[in-house]
């Protein structure tokens, strides 16, 4: 007791001379009122350190001595912001008792001092990653969560454009944006094609998907791999093929304008482009969905009197529609998206992707900006709004023994 | 009347050969037979999801070899109950009436009736995966048998639960059966069940149906040192037994299937 007592009194005593000496210099970096502010903090930082610190190991004792030099470094020595160093210290000596805040101090930090300009939206994300790592904490190995929040912030890092587009326009001119005719007409263009190629796509992908899962047969994975084609080939091939097939001047292209049905200047077109695209991305998905509805149940289904087809509407189609509709949604996803096929194949009329693009050729970024964060933002709210609707869809979750072990 | 003439039926490179059963009605006949012996693999052509090389399958004197599974009236419940996990348990037993466009104050009077008598009142709210294995077993059951089928086929029924459920539901079973006097082809691998439940066994080895006859006969008076050492006789017991010619524990079966035939 005694001897803390007097460690206590040394330190305070350096503590002041230290301070009196920096005062003394010829050209003291302070003011003496900063000084004595100075002075007051460090003392409170000794007596947190010494309080907190008394329980806990000698490593902490070192960390928290690195945090506090990287401070001083950071504020005092190359930003030169006392009254931030203060502020900053004194809630790093408040929250070295609570990991959990020390590391969200960190962050902000990080964010607010280094990453200035981007604030915001790296503070965001990285809080998010940082609290996925403590939820984490007990439920998985500290290898698995350091391999799920590294792959998250890398995930940030290529996210961040589009994090950052999102920050750059207030909400009245993405609202005056949103007014203006062509913008709104070509949003609305853009939803209302690509909600028409999924279901048309999904009309006959599905079928095939549920067969490519059942059946058999020799060459099967040729056909898997020829449903991939169109992510292998480029959107401006795809655009240049089906122009030579449909466009004008083409037989099938005046056979369909005679029929009325006119290639361009219509939807048709875009769609046709969009399910072209978008054709794999459901195919595939909705067949692993089929190939995890258990066999038995259909052979269940089918002893019991239902026809093939009834086992189809009744079992698997259900059981699969979680995953059917995740692939419609990345189908959706990919056919809105779709800009290469479709600038060259079926420029009118214009949707968002190509409305973005001649905004940008005609008038720069700064122009073609505020459509681009408002596609980004429908389309990511839709996007959302899919995933939810997938968590209400039937679920073969336990396999074919319908019920746990006892 | 149940009766399988000389079923032949390949799948690459196993084979069922030379099946032939004849099933009276209301009797429980059960084939006994380690895996991989192809006695799931006969009770799916049974039930008509594969289509045999040759041989013909018999319901009541009428052939329905070429017949599509949903036009038999075969009752299958597998090892895993594989009730359908988006409908409830009211739902699975009804399901097959309704797939026959019965009328809809029949399946309820229908299932009411199979949820009295195989009491399952007590699970019929709860949500099908939840279900315990035994409870799941006995929708099934119940599911199958909402059809009347002229054959109920079980199998392995209860491999997946553990000793005092299997015991349970074989008591259950036991009970339904003489209850309902339904014609049933249980297949399993367990000595135990079938000596508990079957009047009649079959054994088969390698995809060949070795021995069949009473019970009593079959698990007491094994007539080769494979079978009887599958049925786990005392070594003294199987010494006694003529050597086998044929080498059965390469070739299992072969032995009796020749001299059979």
């Amino acid at each position: 007791m005694k001897r803390s007592w007097i460690q206590i009194v040394v330190v305070i005593v350096a503590l002041a001379a230290i301070h009196f000496g920096i005062g003394m210099t010829p050209m003291p970096p302070f003011s003496s009122g900063m000084n004595l502010a100075l002075f007051f903090t460090n003392l409170f930082v000794f007596y947190t350190a010494a309080t907190v610190l008394r329980q806990r190991p000698a490593r902490s004792v070192l960390l928290f001595v690195a945090g506090y030099t990287a401070l001083f470094v950071l504020l005092l020595a190359v930003m030169n912001k006392p009254p931030l160093f203060i502020l900053m210290v004194v809630a790093y000596a408040g929250f070295f008792g609570a990991p959990v805040l020390l590391g969200f101090f960190a962050i902000f930090v990080l964010c607010f001092v280094i990453l200035q300009p981007f604030a915001f939206e790296t503070f965001v994300p990285l809080s998010l990653i940082y609290t996925v790592y403590w939820l984490a904490r007990g439920k998985a190995s500290r290898f698995a969560r350091l391999c799920l929040c590294g792959g998250l912030l890398a995930l940030t890092v290529v996210l961040f454009p589009l994090i950052h587009l999102g920050m750059q326009d207030s909400l009245q001119t993405l609202w005056r944006t949103f007014t203006r005719g062509d913008v709104a007409s070509a949003i609305w263009l853009s939803m209302l094609t690509s909600t028409i190629a999924t279901v048309a796509l999904a009309i006959w992908a599905v079928p095939l998907a549920y067969a490519l899962a059942r059946i058999d047969f020799p060459g099967k994975r040729w056909v898997e791999s020829i449903v991939d084609v169109p992510i292998l080939v480029p959107q401006s091939v795809a655009g240049v093929a089906l122009i030579v097939l449909l466009g004008p001047g083409s037989v099938l292209g005046s056979a369909l304008d005679s029929l009325g049905l006119p290639i361009s200047g219509s939807l048709l077109g875009i769609v046709i482009a969009q399910v072209f695209v978008a054709a794999p991305f459901l195919v595939k998905t909705a067949m692993t969905a089929f190939e995890a509805v258990p066999l038995q149940y259909e052979l269940a289904s089918r002893s019991l009197g239902a026809s093939p087809a009834a086992t189809f509407a009744r079992i698997s189609l259900p059981l699969a529609s979680r995953g059917i509709l995740v692939g419609a949604t990345l189908a959706w996803a990919r056919a809105v998206s779709e800009f290469g096929c479709i600038v060259l194949f079926a420029s009118s009329p214009v949707t968002a992707p190509v409305l973005v693009h001649t905004e940008f050729l005609r008038a720069g970024a700064s122009e073609s900006r505020p459509i681009a964060i408002l596609l980004l933002i429908i389309c990511l709210w839709v996007f959302v709004m899919l995933q939810f609707g997938q968590s209400l869809m039937p679920f073969a979750l336990r396999g074919p023994r319908g019920g746990r072990r006892p | 009347m149940i009766e399988i003439g000389n079923l032949h039926c390949t799948f690459g490179e196993f084979a069922l050969r030379d099946i032939s059963l004849r099933i009276a009605k209301g009797d429980y006949w059960v084939i006994l037979g380690p895996s991989g012996c192809g006695k799931s693999v006969l009770l799916q052509t049974i039930a008509g999801f594969f289509s045999p090389a040759r041989g013909k399958i018999l319901v009541d004197g009428r052939d329905v070899t070429a017949t599509a599974p949903e036009h038999r009236k075969m009752g299958l419940v597998f090892q895993q109950a594989a009730l359908f996990p988006h409908k409830s348990v009211r739902e699975n037993i009804a399901y097959g009436l309704r797939a026959r466009k019965v009328a809809r104050e029949e399946v309820d009077r229908t299932v009411d009736d199979l949820i009295t008598r195989l009491e399952l009142k007590a699970i019929l709210s709860r949500p099908v995966a939840t279900l315990s294995g035994g409870e799941a077993q006995r929708v099934a059951v119940a599911r199958a048998l909402a059809i009347k089928p002229d054959l109920l086929l079980l199998d392995e029924p209860m491999s997946a639960l553990d000793h005092n459920t299997r015991l349970e539901l074989q008591a259950e079973l036991a009970r339904v059966h003489k209850e309902f006097g339904l014609t049933t082809l249980h297949v399993t691998h367990s000595r135990e069940e079938a000596a508990a439940l079957g009047d009649h066994v079959a054994i088969m080895l390698g995809g060949r149906m070795v021995q069949r006859g009473s019970s009593a006969e079959i698990l007491g008076r094994p007539r080769c040192p494979f079978v009887a050492r599958f049925l786990g006789l005392d070594p003294s017991s199987i010494a006694k037994l003529p050597a086998c010619a044929h080498a059965c524990d390469e070739k299992p079966g072969q032995c009796i299937s020749e001299e059979a035939s």
